[in-house]
């Protein structure tokens, strides 16, 4: 692309940065044997916060043969700048045409960017479905959590990676090279694709009422998704871009740990990123360390599904701390659960930076945290927050969701009580020993079932009777001293429901709806519920058919196919338990048994 | 330590916003291993203070600012080591130790001198031009400015300091100007290229700005607007 052109684009939009590329740290191969479009369906500031994007471009850049580059969705003011000037969808890196590269691949974090993908396809020139593209069309892959479901997808897409990326996606590259080296056609490269592990190819695949079945031989009849074994000499990040624009997570990030051990059963992340593994404090200390230096950041986020679980968390914080104190950098960390950890290590955050603290009881009652199996006590929160208002905090989220399987207006109550309680511990407390005001903001997202949980086979609340629970917690919240109350628009859940449990039938939908105008449907102000309810309506269905869709245990679901390690037999035990009110221990207090006897060498748990 | 130091961004570096730059010559500083003053308090953060803000879309080779070190550090040694961490497009230019009497540079400053290039649709003819910018420059200019209260006709002809054509060659002109430039705002030239656009009825004009020099009230250290 011409320098010029764009820069004519970048005159007339809002953030032109999202636009330049040149980060630091950002690399520019101008010679490479296979060109790599990482692409995040979502604005800049977004994508570049993504963690797994970050270790991608390293692993890919790493290799001699191989240039990654970036690009994220364009805001529709952009859009609509490119569309009026002939620009085409174009790499950061080199300017490049996406439909230059060789291989394209989607990040797929959430459900409401799938849209985005068909923005950049269509900016790019590149055919949206498999059949529709030719052999000189670039390869179109996908990955991340919400490839654990690639049904709605998969006429677009001509590949989907499984699991954890960092040595995946280089195994997917080799096979793209020894297939052009072979001089092969586009069928034989999909071919040879299915065959490397944690790879799933669609097109060989046909979608029955009993799940995808393969109509080639050779093609797996199930695809497991990959698990890096030793995180801790996996790759990482190597050195990360520096962004001009303040992102959303504009700091260092060091991946503690993957994986959670404690089963929460609404939680996709907490069953798809099993078994847990960690890093060795020394490794994170050295990553610490060089990722300030290559980067300049004064802050660090010590990142994972729950830091405070992390097997040496009081060592590690201490010490990394203290290691920051002198080049003033602060020390962030983000999930970290209400019974696990330090009065001290609080005090020790707040004397580098006041930042607010976040507690997500989910439920309000005790039996529906039993339900969902989160494993904290009132106690639990009422501690914690005694601790941190003690160290001179005061300012308090709390996160729950409304429309959790077996919830009733006691559980809903419960949540305004916990508040209530929360607050008088605050004000309870004698002035000289707390801060000035409080600032306690609760927020109720609405339950989604997922795919690869306990949950998957519960139906969604109907929005009707959300907007009504949720009008019900709005009243019990009132007066409450010190609280902010706000509810998550809850339209929004109800495709998230629709695409998350969805099947292939959706993608005809998906293109509809992206024909009548949806783009960046998770950005509110660009939601088009109307577009939606019309685009499910012309295909003969409609979202709540798919979010209310309740399937027995044991019936075929749409990704029977995909093996995300944790059986089926093992997640509808959790259901089972879940009925009876019956909560699971914590892995770490021994083996469950989630993945069947089966991957006894990488979860080192496991009992097996 | 008081650094005196100036700084250019040019090419897409010129689409980055002032908060931007701030961020990155901070990260740069740091990558560079320069020791600098944090300020006192809550959120310690680095002492950096810029002349005046520079504009988003513009280039500039011009941008006065000034840093608060812990250490002494030879200013060849602070622009080397800061210069070999800062992005492409983003350089320093000079670095001194600022004398010891000197105010503020957002206090001290005074005017800025900028180079615009104005591409229009189509062929400008030289007079057609200059009778257009005299006319303007002979009476008020009233633009819509856009502030934080919504848009607002406003008369920028007291900020112009001084106008003038340097060059025109088929459908592009490189225009002159000295405006004022104070802690409390100054001339915005998109807004003068814009009303001249206007006036010569070339609609879909692009005009690519860049800030050349800053002038300054003060001792001889920085530069003076010639009487």
């Amino acid at each position: 692309m011409e320098q010029a052109a764009i820069e004519r684009l970048l005159q007339q939009v809002e953030k032109p940065a999202r636009y330049i590329g040149g980060e630091w740290n950002s690399i520019v191969k101008p010679e490479a044997s296979v060109r790599f479009a990482l692409c995040f369906p979502d604005v800049y500031e977004i994508g570049m916060s993504h963690l797994g994007s970050k270790i991608l471009y390293h692993v890919l850049n790493s290799r001699e043969d191989t240039a990654c580059e970036r690009a994220y969705a364009p805001w529709p003011d952009m859009e609509k700048a490119m569309r009026e000037n002939g620009v085409p969808m174009f790499s950061l890196e080199t300017k490049r045409p996406l439909s230059a590269f060789d291989i394209v691949g989607f990040s797929l974090l959430y459900e409401m960017c799938y849209t985005n993908i068909f923005t950049m396809l269509e900016l790019a020139g590149i055919p949206f479905r498999t059949v529709d593209r030719g052999e000189h069309d670039p390869l179109i892959v996908c990955g991340g959590p919400c490839a654990c479901n690639p049904e709605p997808l998969a006429p677009f897409m001509d590949a989907v990676m499984l699991g954890d990326g960092e040595e995946l996606i280089s195994e997917l590259v080799d096979a793209y090279q020894a297939s052009r080296a072979a001089g092969e056609t586009k069928r034989e490269l999909l071919l040879r694709l299915s065959r490397v592990d944690g790879v799933y190819v669609p097109s060989l695949y046909e979608a029955t009422p009993a799940g995808a079945v393969p109509v080639v031989p050779g093609a797996p009849a199930t695809i497991a998704r990959r698990v890096v074994s030793d995180l801790d000499r996996a790759e990482y990040v190597g050195k990360p871009i520096v962004p001009y624009l303040n992102v959303v997570h504009d700091r260092v990030s060091v991946e503690v740990m993957r994986g959670c051990t404690r089963g929460c059963r609404f939680c996709q992340a907490g069953y798809i990123y099993r078994p847990v593994r960690e890093r060795t404090r020394e490794t994170l200390m050295r990553q610490a360390r060089e990722l300030v230096d290559c980067t300049g950041y004064d802050e660090i986020s010590l990142l994972s599904l729950s830091t405070g679980d992390y097997s040496d968390i009081h060592r590690l914080v201490p010490e990394i701390i203290d290691g920051m104190e002198e080049q003033h950098v602060s020390v962030s960390l983000p999930s970290l659960r209400i019974d696990s950890f330090l009065k001290e290590d609080l005090e020790k955050m707040q004397s580098i930076r006041k930042a607010g603290l976040t507690f997500a009881p989910e439920a309000g009652t005790q039996r529906l945290r039993d339900v969902i199996n989160k494993n904290v006590t009132e106690e639990d929160l009422f501690r914690a927050c005694r601790d941190a208002f003690e160290s001179g905090w005061t300012s308090v989220k709390l996160y729950f969701m409304i429309g959790l399987p077996t919830e009733t207006d006691e559980d809903i109550l419960g949540i305004a009580e916990l508040c209530r309680k929360v607050s008088r511990i605050f004000y309870e407390m004698p002035k000289e020993k707390r801060g000035k005001g409080l600032r306690l903001s609760a927020s109720a997202s609405t339950f989604v079932p997922k795919p690869f949980t306990p949950f998957q086979w519960f139906a969604q609340v109907p929005l009707e009777e959300i907007r009504r629970r949720q009008q019900l917690l709005r009243n019990a919240m009132k007066g409450i001293r010190g609280v902010e109350f706000h509810c998550h628009l809850s339209q929004l859940s109800v495709l998230e429901a629709a695409f998350s449990r969805g099947d292939r039938k959706l993608a005809d939908i998906l293109e509809t709806a992206y024909r009548k105008g949806c783009r960046f449907d998770s950005w509110s102000e660009h939601f088009h519920e109307q577009a939606w309810r019309e685009a499910f309506a012309e295909h003969g269905t409609s979202m709540e058919a798919y979010a209310q869709w309740a399937p027995a245990p044991g019936a075929p679901l749409p990704w029977s196919h995909i093996d995300m390690l944790v059986t089926e037999r093992y997640l509808s035990r959790e259901y089972d338990k879940a009925m009876e009110g019956v909560t699971t221990r914590d892995c770490r207090q021994g083996c469950n048994g989630c993945f069947g006897g089966r991957y006894a060498d990488v979860c080192r748990l496991s009992k097996a | 330590m008081r650094m005196f130091a100036v700084y250019q961004k040019h090419e897409a570096l010129s689409f980055i916003s002032h908060l931007d730059i701030q961020r990155t010559l901070q990260r740069a500083f740091r990558r560079a291993r320069i020791p600098l003053a944090y300020s006192d308090g809550f959120n310690p953060h680095p002492q950096l203070s810029f002349a005046a803000a520079v504009p988003t879309g513009a280039a500039s080779t011009c941008e006065w600012f000034e840093v608060r070190l812990s250490e002494p550090v030879a200013p060849e040694a602070f622009l080397a080591r800061t210069n070999a961490a800062m992005p492409d497009g983003l350089q320093l230019l000079r670095a001194f130790e600022a004398p010891e009497q000197a105010g503020k540079l957002t206090v001290m400053v005074r005017a800025a001198e900028y180079r615009a290039r104005l591409t229009a649709e189509t062929a400008l003819s030289a007079e057609a031009v200059q009778e257009a910018l005299d006319a303007l420059l002979a009476g008020e200019i009233i633009v819509n400015k856009r502030t934080k209260g919504g848009v607002k006709p406003v008369d920028i002809r007291p900020q112009i300091m001084q106008a003038a054509v340097e060059g025109i060659e088929g459908n592009e002109m490189i225009l002159r100007v000295l405006g004022k430039l104070q802690a409390d705002g100054g001339l915005r030239v998109e807004l003068l290229t814009d009303a001249l656009f206007d006036r010569l009825g070339a609609q879909g004009g692009v005009a690519r700005i860049c800030r050349t020099a800053m002038y300054f009230d003060s001792d001889g250290s920085l530069p003076r607007l010639s009487p």
